[in-house]
């Protein structure tokens, strides 16, 4: 047998291309070389092409999953840039549509990780939970993928029936923890193929530079909504779940967690909701200068550099996605783990290449 | 719950998925296909300018303008509806029709321009909200003169500079002369 | 036997006649139920049967000639082992059957794998090869337990004849030998949690991967056809009367082998796929104990 197996660029486990090289020996991986690239759209090169207004588009499409997260950040470099207070509700709005994003992203990340150790039925309960959030979401914002929700100083559409909102995040909170937390953790085949699976220390997770809840699940307790709170997230009361474990069990541990804090944060968000303006104006005008921005993503930190000439086109805009950090550590994690295990050991970062290409 | 409930429960529901043509009914406020009501549209482009992938394209002629839509290239984000300073744009509250080809559901519409009121030629239609956004303060003679077509306005710049020059020059040849 | 009963039973019941539809059947029951289990719609109940015809009414890929003489033999030989094997059933006791049947029958049940493995190889493609590994590591895994029950059941009638073995077998043997072959049903078809040999996340279709078109709806078939001959065995195993009359024992039959469709694929719905080493390890220690079990009472037991 060749020992060489290529796991992509097109391959059933994985969403999007990019590559895997294992040399293996028999059934056990020796080394892996990963390639990315293959996803490669010039979205920098266009948005320095392009208006303020258009660029917010096209960032929301850098990431079919986390879309409002750039549309998010690329917001907040260019009010830091002009200099614009966002109102209070417009934040509120903001931090209900990004935590109802990680609650998506997440879900349907444990969807595809049932999906890689061959559980169907649980990646169907994964997805027809998330199928929830789509709806809310739509609701919310009348998209269910783009939801072109920000823009500079504001957003731009209202929560028009709040009570909706808090119901159904308290609907997903019991559903994560009667149905889908019980079976990830309880479940005897589950286990069987996630516990003590594709580990990553807490050291290596730190010299590598692991983010989001790939670092969290090796211990570190890392966000940037605690390290550098920005809308209103000094003022909601959350937890950061981490794990020490470090192996794909932790990583669905922290995320089936993250999934019911968001839920709490959403509830919280829309309760707290004051009345006022959703926006600070139409046209916001950029002026010379230049920003950086980030928040976090549902994959970790997303981060954002604009420089500004003062015209309706940016100068730069620069974007860093939390896969980048994290993608090397797969390589790590597959080391002396069986073939079986790759697919799930690279899903279990919740690899967004598309982010990572740009 | 542990899988076997989750398995038993799904088998007592109805099924989640729907057999096509049926299709899922999307929330109230959803943004679908965009529709241009000529009637208020005063051909600016600005939906032309702020539209990403190109679906809104404003072409100006002589006497009218020409405003294409193609849902296929739309990413439905909702800016042009939302910076249209005629507030002519709006979004179906439905999905797009599947279909086949693209280009098939494109929309062509013709703006035409109004008469000039002095002349009778097509003038450049606006309106106040664009007047407010683009100018801080209107006084009433300008007011009247963004209504004329660009040749008419031209002229009525014309004769009052002329006029203007005219006082000025004679003033000046008043002053000469003292 | 006849020649004419031998046509028959190869030919019509429980041969072509009847598998082939029972086939697809099985094979849409097993997809309806997961669907169900899962809470969606799942496809309308001649979906296997369009996808046969689909398949082979697509053109298939130009290949090298012995390649592609391997790659259509295989399928083949896979199909025709299965109804041969099927047409060995004894449905009805009376009506035939030869001393050692038993023997040809296990040959028989064979043949699919040990293609599958083959094609694997002969496709030339890394998945298939892995695929092909697998199945033979499995096959092994899944024979001790596969054969040790079926002899044990053998030593208990003191026959190698199917007819005289599915009366006779005391229950003390019976019973741990057909569980036995019930645990080793789940990775002979390829379904959860002993899909590891077309584990799909990991190597694509496995040995079958490089198939395509007419080739891929032979395996199609062969694969479903595997349904009805194991479950088939099974269900003339666990359903001695000899005496009853023959309509009701090919009701019994058919009706005895869907239900286990219905298991099997319950099962399917509600677990995930194991490694390769935790297979083998089940059939290793779980398998074996049943088989041995089996085994040692039928020697034991006076
Ligand atoms: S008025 Fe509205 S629809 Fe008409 S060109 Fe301007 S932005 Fe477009
Ligand atoms: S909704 Fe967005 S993409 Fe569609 S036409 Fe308007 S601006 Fe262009």
């Amino acid at each position: 047998m060749s020992p060489v197996i290529p796991v992509g660029p097109y391959h059933p486990a994985l969403e999007e291309p990019y590559k895997i090289e294992l040399d293996c020996d028999g059934e056990a991986v020796r080394e892996a070389h990963i390639t990315v690239g293959f996803n490669f759209r010039a979205i920098e090169w266009l948005a320095e092409r392009k208006n303020y207004t258009q660029d917010l588009a096209l960032v929301e499409r850098v990431c079919g999953i986390c879309s409002n997260v750039h549309t998010l950040t690329f917001s907040r470099a260019l009010e830091q840039l002009a200099g614009v207070e966002v109102p209070a509700r417009a934040q509120h709005i903001r931090v209900v549509v990004h935590e109802a994003e990680r609650l998506h992203s997440h879900l349907l990340w444990a969807g595809i990780a049932a999906e890689v150790i061959g559980f169907q039925t649980l990646f169907m309960t994964c997805f027809a939970l998330r199928e929830k959030v789509m709806d809310l979401l739509e609701a919310v914002s009348g998209n269910r993928v783009n939801y072109a929700m920000n823009k500079p100083g504001g957003v731009t559409r209202d929560i028009v029936d709040p009570g909706m909102v808090a119901a159904t995040a308290q609907a997903i909170r019991t559903a994560m923890e009667r149905e889908i937390i019980p079976v990830f953790t309880t479940d005897r085949t589950v286990r069987a193929r996630c516990a003590g699976v594709g580990v990553l220390t807490r050291d290596e997770a730190l010299a590598w530079g692991a983010l989001g809840p790939v670092a969290r699940a090796s211990g570190l307790p890392q966000d940037i909504r605690k390290a550098a709170p920005y809308e209103i997230y000094d003022r909601l009361d959350f937890e950061v779940p981490v794990r020490p474990e470090g192996d794909v069990l932790a990583r669905i541990v922290v995320r089936a967690l993250e999934i019911v804090e968001s839920c709490r944060i959403i509830e919280q968000a829309v309760d707290g909701m004051p009345a006022g303006p959703i926006d600070a104006g139409d046209f916001i005008p950029v002026p010379a200068g230049e920003a950086c921005a980030r928040i976090e993503g549902p994959r970790g930190e997303v981060f954002y550099y604009v420089a500004s000439d003062g015209s309706d086109v940016p100068l730069r805009v620069r974007i860093r996605t939390p896969t980048f950090q994290n993608m090397p550590t797969v390589a790590l994690m597959v080391r002396e783990q069986t073939l079986a295990d790759v697919p799930l050991i690279q899903a279990s970062i919740d690899p967004c290449y598309s982010c990572t290409d740009r | 719950m542990n899988i076997l409930g989750l398995i038993s429960r799904n088998f007592r529901r109805d099924p989640a998925t729907y057999r096509y043509p049926e299709r899922h009914v999307p929330a109230t406020r959803f943004r679908g296909i965009v529709r241009n009501d000529t009637a208020k549209c005063i051909a600016c482009g600005i939906c032309d300018h702020v539209c990403v992938s190109g679906a809104i394209v404003v072409v100006g002629h002589d006497d009218h303008c020409d405003w294409s839509y193609d849902p296929g290239r739309c990413t439905f984000c909702g800016r042009c509806v939302d910076l249209c300073p005629g507030e002519a744009l709006s979004q179906d509250g439905d999905r797009a029709p599947t279909y086949a080809r693209s280009g098939d559901l494109a929309q062509g519409e013709q703006i035409t321009y109004p008469a000039c009121p002095e002349c009778g030629l097509p003038a450049r239609p606006y309106n106040e909200r664009l007047l407010m956004i683009a100018h801080d303060d209107i006084s009433p003679e300008f007011r009247e003169r963004i209504k004329l077509c660009e040749r008419c306005r031209r002229r009525r710049s014309q004769t009052v500079l002329t006029k203007g020059l005219g006082g000025a020059a004679d003033t000046e040849r008043n002053a000469d002369g003292a | 036997m006849t020649v004419g009963r031998a046509l028959f039973q190869l030919l019509v019941f429980p041969g072509l006649l009847y598998a082939v539809p029972v086939a697809w059947l099985m094979l849409w029951m097993e997809r309806k139920l997961t669907a169900r289990l899962q809470g969606r719609i799942g496809p309308p109940f001649y979906q296997p049967f369009f996808d046969f015809v689909k398949l082979l009414a697509k053109r298939p890929l130009p290949r090298p000639p012995l390649q592609a003489l391997a790659m259509s033999a295989l399928p083949v030989l896979a199909v025709a082992g299965t109804l041969g094997a099927l047409a060995l059933l004894p449905v009805f006791p009376h009506s035939g059957g030869f001393t050692g049947d038993l023997v040809l029958l296990v040959a028989l049940l064979e043949i699919p794998p040990l293609c599958a493995v083959l094609a694997g190889f002969v496709s030339r493609s890394i998945y298939g090869e892995l695929g092909a590994t697998r199945e033979a590591v499995l096959s092994i895994a899944y024979s001790l337990p596969f054969l040790a029950a079926l002899v044990a059941l053998a030593a208990a009638a003191n026959s190698l004849s199917l007819s005289v073995i599915s009366q006779q077998a005391m229950w003390q043997v019976r019973l741990p030998a057909l569980l036995a072959l019930a645990l080793c049903l789940p990775v002979k078809l390829r379904v959860n949690p002993f899909s590891v040999a077309n584990a799909e996340q990991e190597i694509y279709a496995g040995a079958t991967t490089e198939f395509e078109g007419p080739r891929l709806a032979l395996w199609e078939l062969a694969h479903g056809l595997e349904w009805v001959a194991l479950t088939g065995l099974w269900a003339v195993l666990a359903f001695p009367a000899a005496n009853a009359a023959w309509p009701l024992r090919a009701v019994v039959f058919v009706a005895i082998s869907l239900a286990l469709v219905l298991v099997l694929a319950a099962v399917a719905a509600a677990t995930a796929r194991l490694k390769l080493a935790q297979a083998a390890r089940v059939y290793w220690l779980w398998g074996s104990a049943l088989g041995v079990l089996a085994m040692v009472v039928a020697v034991v037991w006076p």
